[in-house]
């Protein structure tokens, strides 16, 4: 696996990697893909790729209920003005 | 501290309890009797996270003014117990080992820890993990790493192992741990106690912080199997918060009691599975696991031999789903509602990026990035897809063998405790530790670790698996392995070491 494809991997994680960590990675990732190539080997035709164990849906009504009050919900914030979550722009100046 | 007799680390769940029900104890002087062990001891081992001694201790207080004003207190009386940090409980901080998370408090409990508090437990206090459950070692923690109390060099296993270890050095007689890939059975092997993960299904996930939605449950670590099957009925049962919870059908769910001649097994078919006995499979593990196989046939079972043919995909299968699951779930820590933030000038995803980098270790950083690559377009069908194809051919596996006995038992890990260290950096190694465990998560299936008594000098675990909701016939052949082992449960050095430092 090259270098850029990590590189593409991670952008799609939204993780920031140092050019030793992807040298790492790289080579860390032929190991680990050495090791999932084993499936190629299984006889999967006519198999389920359902993605889940037996589920149940054991689905309850909607119901109106309180919130948690804004004070817990903002507690854990790293940024906020006591009223909203706030990021830096996500938006640039052309799309205003 | 009450004057009344002081708790000891060998004392069941079910003794504390009936003590505290009867006054024959305060819940108080239980709660700072494991407290002071904690105290005294844990630098030691580095089981816990958070200790939240004014917490627990207030919590008791309460709970002993309710029996002196008449009430009848739950099943779980004044019982300490240690909850791992990826459970969710309101006001007390919850880090999933995690830096990221360092100064997250929840404002909700779990739902298994409601169930521990409506059952009149204490908790105690959070134990360590590998950061997000991701690993099987306990060495991946954000924090610190656990050691086992067996051999302060060596791992307790993991991801459970603050947990595991908690129990194993007498910190806590109870503790919860979750299970994705092994995460409860394989560091319960390791540390000489006992450790179930529940059939898929059977526990509730509200507020365990996701790792894999479709393959984690919680379960508890205890001494012997009655108090395993006490802490899980208290913590089974379905779950409005989550809709992957069921209860037992009445055909499923039934088992002989628990007051039966213990230690009879005629009338069961256990089924030995051959590819969990590789030749590579070392001695100190296979001998004991043998030793008891030859008890439980003495005891009456039908023992035969059976096969699950797609054994070895199952660790590709797994850490394929696994990952995939895990880079979806840990989308959600983006240090914009919670968790820790640097802060970024201009760009919002820059922040995101910068942040996560910052405060995920390298292994979790490692199984987002093979998840999103498993999960990315060009590759999708050729992992996930083929992953859960594969998922389908095992869960096959199981219900074949299912048809021709009751119950599997196997080793739980393939090695006993290893040296702290010896695996950090050989990821492919690390993951091959849940190679007899993680099958029962892929199939959704119970599984239950019970210490052999006469492993040694390490522990070594039993694994005991059924069909799905057969948790009640796991807990029998685990009390019959109990019932037949000549040799007394064993202790580990720090558990028979005193709060008052005459430890070894």
């Amino acid at each position: 696996m090259q270098r850029t494809d990590i590189e593409a991997i991670a952008s799609l994680a939204r993780l920031d990697l140092t050019p030793e960590q992807l040298d790492r990675f790289a080579t860390q990732f032929e190991d680990i893909l050495g090791l999932f190539r084993a499936l190629d080997a299984v006889d999967t035709t006519d198999a389920s790729r359902a993605a889940t164990t037996e589920r149940h849906r054991s689905l309850r009504e909607d119901r109106v209920a309180p919130t948690l009050p804004l004070g817990d919900v903002l507690a854990n914030n790293p940024a906020s003005d006591a009223t909203r979550f706030l990021v830096p722009k996500i938006l640039d100046d052309r799309a205003s | 501290m009450s004057s009344q007799r002081a708790s000891t680390p060998d004392e069941s769940v079910r003794e504390i309890s009936r003590a505290v029900r009867d006054g024959e104890r305060s819940a108080e002087s239980v709660t700072r009797a494991y407290l002071d062990r904690i105290d005294a001891l844990d630098d030691r081992v580095g089981s816990f996270l958070t200790v939240d001694r004014d917490g627990a201790v207030e919590y008791a207080r309460k709970l002993d003014r309710r029996r002196e004003a008449g009430a009848t207190l739950g099943p779980l009386a004044g019982v300490p117990v240690a909850v791992k940090d990826n459970l969710c409980t309101n006001g007390l901080r919850t880090t999933c080992a995690s830096r990221l998370l360092e100064s997250f408090v929840p404002p909700y409990d779990a739902t298994v820890v409601s169930r521990l508090r409506d059952a009149d437990a204490v908790v105690i206090g959070k134990t360590n993990l590998d950061e997000f459950a991701m690993g099987s070692s306990t060495e991946n923690s954000g924090f610190q790493p656990t050691r086992n109390p067996w051999d302060l060099e060596r791992v307790p296993g993991g991801s459970s192992g603050g947990s595991a270890a908690a129990v194993a050095a007498g910190f806590a007689p109870a503790a919860l741990g979750s299970d994705t890939g092994g995460s409860i059975r394989q560091p319960a092997a390791l540390c000489g106690v006992v450790g179930l993960k529940p059939t898929y299904g059977r526990v509730s996930r509200y507020g365990l912080v996701a790792f894999a939605s479709s393959l984690d449950q919680v379960g508890p670590i205890t001494y012997d199997v009655d108090d395993a099957a006490l802490l899980f009925s208290v913590i089974a049962g379905p779950d409005p918060h989550d809709d992957t919870t069921a209860a037992p059908t009445a055909t499923n769910g039934s088992e002989s009691s628990p007051d039966a001649d213990r230690s009879d097994l005629h009338g069961l078919r256990i089924g030995i599975p051959r590819e969990y006995f590789p030749d590579s499979l070392p001695e100190d593990v296979s001998l004991p696991v043998r030793a008891a196989i030859d008890r439980l046939r003495g005891a009456g079972a039908d023992v035969r031999e059976v096969t699950l043919p797609h054994t070895n995909v199952a660790i590709a299968t797994y850490y394929v789903l696994a990952n995939s699951e895990a880079s979806s779930n840990l989308a959600r820590f983006d240090a914009v509602r919670y968790g820790r933030r640097i802060e970024h000038d201009s760009d919002s995803l820059a922040m995101m990026a910068k942040s996560r980098s910052a405060g995920l270790g390298p292994e979790v950083q490692r199984r987002i990035m093979l998840g999103t690559f498993a999960l990315s377009a060009g590759y999708y069908d050729a992992y996930y897809g083929k992953a859960l194809a594969v998922r389908d051919r095992l869960r096959a596996d199981f219900e074949s063998a299912f048809d021709d006995v009751d119950a599997l038992v196997a080793p739980t890990s393939p090695l006993v405790a290893f040296p702290l260290g010896s695996k950090v950096s050989d990821p492919v190694s690390m993951y091959l530790c849940d190679i007899l465990t993680a099958s029962a998560n892929l199939a959704g299936i119970p599984a239950l670790s019970v210490p052999c008594r006469d492993a040694h000098p390490l522990p070594v675990g039993l694994q005991i698996l059924g069909p799905r909701f057969s948790e009640e016939r796991l807990f029998r052949i685990g009390r019959a392995h109990e019932e037949l082992s000549a040799a007394p449960l064993p202790r580990s050095p720090i558990a028979m070491a005193s709060a008052e430092g005459d430890a070894s």
